[in-house]
C-alpha cells in the first residue's frame, strides 16, 4: 500500500545508517592518517603498528561485533550500542586505508625529506606540505573499497543479539527486517529501490570522482590538497554524461589488496613459524584480556580455566568438523568465482570499452550491500540453505578475483601481445605461453582476498539472522557455530571459536596462499628479478 | 655469353620487381585526451627482392608504426600493403618482425621461445621444429643456450635468439625495428656485421630484408636503398641508393658523404 509515511521511514533509515558509515569513514580517514603516517615515517612505531594491523586484518570482523558491543554497552547502555556500530563498521573501513597511508609515506623520498629538514619545518608543516599530500592519493582510492566493506557488514553491526543485551538500531537493516515481517511489500520495494539508488548515486558523485582526482601521474599529487568541491562535482559531472564513466573509469582496488601488498612486503622478513607464533601469542593475550573484562576482573588463572572449559565444552571434534566444513565452503566459493572470472575477463580484455564497462557495472553491483537485500532476494533464492550460503559468500567475494585477474590481462605489455599475434598462435596456445603466466600472480593475489572476505562472510552466511528469518546450514560451520554462541551470550565459547577461525585465517595466508605466490614469482622473476632480489 | 645474359636478366628483373608494396598509407593514434594524432602521412613504397632497405627517421616520427603496417600486425587508416600483389590481411609467417625490445617470454627457455614461432605450422611434427629451432639458435651463436631462461642472457644473446625466432620461419622479408638499440655498442657492431653476413649466405632466407632506425650511420653501412622520413607525421622526404662496395670502411670519406646527405635530409 501506498503511504507517505513509508516513504518517510525509508528515507530516514537510509539517512540514519549512510549518516553511521560516514561518520566511521571520517573517523577510519583520520585514524589511517594518524597510525599510517606515524608507521611510515618512524621506524620504532614501524615495528609495533605494522605486526598489529597485520594480525587485525586477519580477523573476522563480524566475530568481534559482540566483544566491542559489550565494552562499549557496560560503559553506557544509552549510546553504547550507537558507539559500538559505529566502532564496528570502522573495523571494517580503517585497515586497507591505513596501509595505504603507511605505504605512501614510508616511500617519500629522501631528498624531500631532507630539503623539508633544511628548510627546518615542524612536524605540523611536514605533515601539511609532505605527508598528507603524499598519502592522499591512494587514501582517496581507497575511499570507495572501504565502504563498500563497511556496507556488507552495516546490518550486522545495526542488529545485534549477544545474550542478554539486544541491539536493534534504527537503519535499513531494522527496517527492511521489520517490513519483511509485516509484509509490507511496498515499503521493502521504496527501502531497496532508494538504497540501491544511494549507493550507486555514492559511487558516481563521491567515491568515483574523489579517486579520479587522485590521478595516476605523479605530477599532480601535490595540487591535491587544494581541490575543491566544485572540482569533485565537475568531475562528476563529466564521468555521468559520458557514457556512464565508460571513459573515466578508474581502477578501484578491494581493501584486502592493500594488506596484501603491504604485508607481502613486510613477512618477506618474517618466517612462517614465528608469524604463527605471533598470532597465537596475540590471539591468546586478547582473549584472556576480553575474558578477564567480561567477568570484572576475576584472577588470571580463573579466566583460563574458563577458556578451558568453554573448549571443552565445544569438543575438539566438533571444531575441527567446523572448521573442515568452512573450509569446503569457502573452497567451493573460490572455484566459482575462479570458474567464471577467468573465462569472462579473458573474453573482454582486449577491447577497452567492453572491459570498462563491466568494471563499471561490476563496481556497482558490488557496493550494493547483499546482507540487507537478503530478507528480498531470499524467496527466489533456491531453497536449499546450503546454496544459498555459497550464494552469500559469492556476492561478498567474487569480484575480486575477478578484478585482480581483469587488470592482470589489462596490464601485459604490448609487445607480447604483438608477439603472439605475429607468429599466430591459436587460442589455446596463447593462453598456455602468456595469458597464464600473467594471470596467474594476481589470481593468487585476488585468491587471498576472496578467501579472506569468505571467512569473514561465513558469519553471515552459515547461519542467517535477520529479524524473525532465520536459516542456518544443515552442517555444521565455524561461522554458525560463533552466531549460535553469540546469540547465547556464552563469551568464553566465542573467543575461543575467533581463536580458531584467526588461526585458520593466518595460518592460510601465510602456509598456502603466500607460497604459491613466492612460486610463481620465482618462475616470473626473470622480469622483476630486480625488485625482487632488492626486497 | 648468352646463358650470362639471361641469368643477369633474372636477377636485375628480380630486384627491381617489389616483394611488398604500401600504397598511400596514413595512420592516424587516437590520444587519451580523446583527439587523435597523425603519424604516417601518405607514404607508399616498394620493397624490392633481395634488397637491403634502410628506414631512416628521427625518435617518435612514426617509423615503428609504418614496420608494424607493413609486417600486417597494424591495419593502417587507409591505404594498402601488398605482398606479392595480394592485399596483406594480416601478420603471416612469410614476413617476421624484430620488436624494437628484444620481447621473450621470461617464463620459457630459449628454446621454447623460438618454438613460438612455428606454432601455427600444422604440418611440421614436434621433432623437426626442435631440430630446426637448434639449427638456426646455432647459426645466431646459441647453440648451448637452447635450455637457458631469458634471464639467464645478455642483452646481445637476447637480441640473437629474438632474430633466430624471427629467421625460424623462414621468412621472405626480414623487418627489424632498431635491432641495434638496446644492446651495448660493442655488441652492436659485431650483431651489424653477422647481419651483414647472413645476407651474403645463400642458404639463408630472408630474400629481403627492411631495417628502420633513426641511428644514421648504422642504416648507410648495412642498406642497399634508403628511404628518409620526415618527423611526425612520417612522410617519405628523400630516397637514395647507397652503391658502396661491402664490408663498407666506416671512416672513408664516401660513406661520410652518405652520412652527411641523410642528416641534412632529415632536418
Ligand atoms: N598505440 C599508440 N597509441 C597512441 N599513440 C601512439 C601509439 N603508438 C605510438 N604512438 C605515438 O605515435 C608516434 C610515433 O610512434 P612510433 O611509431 O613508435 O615512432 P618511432 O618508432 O619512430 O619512435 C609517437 O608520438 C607515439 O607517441
Ligand atoms: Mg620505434
Amino acid at each position: 500500500m501506498w503511504s507517505t509515511d513509508t516513504i518517510l521511514v525509508a528515507a530516514a533509515a537510509l539517512g540514519a545508517s549512510w549518516l553511521r558509515m560516514g561518520i566511521a569513514l571520517v573517523i577510519s580517514a583520520l585514524f589511517s592518517l594518524a597510525v599510517g603516517i606515524a608507521g611510515g615515517t618512524s621506524r620504532k612505531a614501524e615495528k609495533i603498528i605494522v605486526p598489529v594491523l597485520d594480525i587485525l586484518q586477519s580477523i573476522p570482523i563480524l566475530g568481534f561485533f559482540p566483544l566491542a558491543l559489550y565494552g562499549f554497552y557496560s560503559i553506557s547502555p544509552v549510546i553504547g550500542a550507537e558507539i559500538a556500530s559505529i566502532f564496528l563498521i570502522f573495523t571494517s573501513q580503517a585497515w586497507n586505508m591505513t596501509f595505504a597511508v603507511y605505504e605512501s609515506t614510508r616511500v617519500i623520498g629522501l631528498d624531500l625529506l631532507e630539503s623539508a629538514r633544511s628548510m627546518r619545518l615542524g612536524y605540523l608543516d611536514r605533515l601539511r606540505y609532505i605527508y598528507i599530500p603524499a598519502s592522499l592519493p591512494r587514501l582517496l582510492q581507497n575511499l570507495q573499497p572501504s565502504w563498500s566493506n563497511g556496507i556488507f557488514f552495516l546490518v550486522g553491526s545495526e542488529i545485534l543479539t549477544f545474550g542478554s543485551i539486544d541491539v536493534n538500531l534504527f537503519g535499513l537493516g531494522s527496517v527492511v527486517a521489520q517490513f519483511v515481517e509485516t509484509g509490507d511489500t511496498f515499503g521493502i520495494t521504496v527501502t531497496l529501490s532508494m538504497l540501491v539508488a544511494a549507493s550507486i548515486a555514492t559511487n558516481f558523485f563521491v567515491f568515483l570522482p574523489l579517486a579520479g582526482l587522485s590521478g595516476t601521474r605523479r605530477g599532480k599529487e601535490t595540487h591535491l590538497a587544494r581541490t575543491t568541491f566544485p572540482a569533485v562535482f565537475e568531475r562528476a559531472s563529466k564521468i555521468l554524461t559520458s557514457g556512464f564513466g565508460l571513459k573515466h573509469v578508474v581502477r578501484l582496488e578491494h581493501p584486502n589488496i592493500e594488506l596484501q601488498r603491504a604485508i607481502a612486503g613486510i613477512t618477506k622478513k618474517v618466517s612462517l613459524p614465528w608469524s604463527l607464533l605471533r598470532g597465537l601469542i596475540f590471539f591468546s593475550l586478547l582473549a584472556i584480556f576480553s575474558t578477564a573484562v567480561i567477568s570484572r576482573g576475576g584472577d588470571i588463572l580463573n579466566v583460563m580455566t574458563n577458556l578451558y572449559h568453554a573448549f571443552l565444552r565445544l569438543g575438539p571434534i566438533n571444531i575441527a568438523e567446523a572448521t573442515v566444513y568452512s573450509l569446503i565452503r569457502v573452497g567451493i566459493s573460490l572455484a566459482i568465482s575462479i570458474g567464471w572470472s577467468i573465462p569472462l575477463a579473458l573474453l573482454i580484455f582486449r577491447t577497452s570499452t567492453a572491459s570498462a564497462a563491466v568494471t563499471t557495472a561490476m563496481q556497482v553491483a558490488s557496493s550494493i550491500p547483499v546482507t540487507i537485500l537478503y530478507p528480498v532476494i531470499s524467496a527466489w533464492l533456491p531453497a536449499v540453505v546450503e546454496v544459498k550460503a555459497i550464494l552469500m559468500i559469492l556476492m561478498a567475494t567474487q569480484w575480486y578475483v575477478f578484478f585482480q585477474v581483469l587488470g592482470s590481462l589489462r596490464n601485459i605489455p604490448q609487445d607480447e601481445l604483438e608477439i603472439v599475434d605475429i607468429y599466430r598462435l591459436r587460442f589455446v596456445d596463447k593462453l598456455r605461453y602468456l595469458y597464464f603466466w600473467r594471470l596467474l600472480p594476481a589470481l593468487i593475489t585476488g585468491c587471498v582476498v576472496a578467501a579472506g572476505g569468505a571467512w569473514n562472510a561465513l558469519v553471515v552466511a552459515e547461519r542467517i539472522v535477520i529479524g524473525n528469518i532465520r536459516e542456518e546450514v544443515p552442517t555444521p560451520g565455524l561461522g554458525k557455530l560463533l552466531s549460535v554462541y553469540v546469540e547465547r551470550g556464552d563469551l568464553p565459547v566465542v573467543v575461543i571459536i575467533l581463536l580458531v577461525m584467526s588461526s585458520v585465517v593466518v595460518g592460510l595466508n601465510r602456509g598456502l596462499w603466500k607460497r604459491l605466490y613466492d612460486l610463481v614469482v620465482l618462475r616470473l622473476k626473470a622480469e622483476d628479478g630486480g625488485g625482487h632480489g632488492a626486497g | 655469353m648468352a646463358e650470362g645474359t639471361a641469368l643477369d636478366d633474372v636477377k636485375s628483373r628480380r630486384i627491381s620487381e617489389a616483394i611488398l608494396t604500401a600504397r598511400e598509407i596514413y595512420h592516424r593514434y587516437k590520444t587519451k585526451k580523446g583527439g587523435e594524432i597523425e603519424v604516417i602521412h601518405n607514404i607508399s613504397l616498394d620493397i624490392r627482392y633481395g634488397e637491403f632497405l634502410g628506414i631512416v627517421g628521427s625518435s617518435g616520427s612514426g617509423k615503428t608504426t609504418l614496420l608494424k603496417i607493413l609486417a600486417g600486425l597494424i591495419k593502417p587508416t587507409s591505404g594498402v600493403v601488398y605482398y606479392k600483389n595480394k592485399p596483406l590481411d594480416g601478420p603471416t609467417p612469410a614476413i617476421s618482425l624484430v620488436f624494437q625490445n628484444p620481447a621473450l617470454f621470461p617464463w620459457l627457455t630459449v628454446l621454447d621461445n623460438v618454438m613460438l614461432a612455428l606454432k601455427s605450422f600444422d604440418r611440421l611434427s614436434k621433432e623437426e621444429m626442435i631440430e630446426r629451432c637448434r639449427s638456426y639458435l646455432d647459426m645466431v651463436g646459441l647453440s648451448g643456450f637452447e635450455l637457458a631462461y631469458p634471464n639467464e642472457l645478455s642483452g646481445g644473446m637476447k637480441q640473437r635468439a629474438v632474430l633466430a625466432r624471427a629467421l625460424v620461419t623462414n621468412p621472405d622479408i626480414l623487418l627489424m625495428d632498431e635491432p641495434f638499440s638496446n644492446v651495448d655498442p660493442l655488441t652492436a657492431v659485431s650483431l651489424r656485421r653477422e647481419v651483414d653476413l647472413m645476407r651474403l649466405s645463400e642458404t639463408i632466407p630472408p630474400s629481403s630484408v627492411v631495417l628502420v632506425s633513426h641511428n644514421v650511420e648504422e642504416i648507410v653501412e648495412l642498406s642497399d636503398r634508403v628511404i628518409v622520413l620526415t618527423s611526425r607525421p612520417a612522410r617519405i622526404a628523400a630516397e637514395l641508393d647507397i652503391p658502396l662496395p661491402r664490408p663498407r670502411d666506416k671512416r672513408s670519406p664516401e660513406f661520410y658523404d652518405f652520412v652527411d646527405k641523410i642528416f641534412t635530409l632529415m632536418s
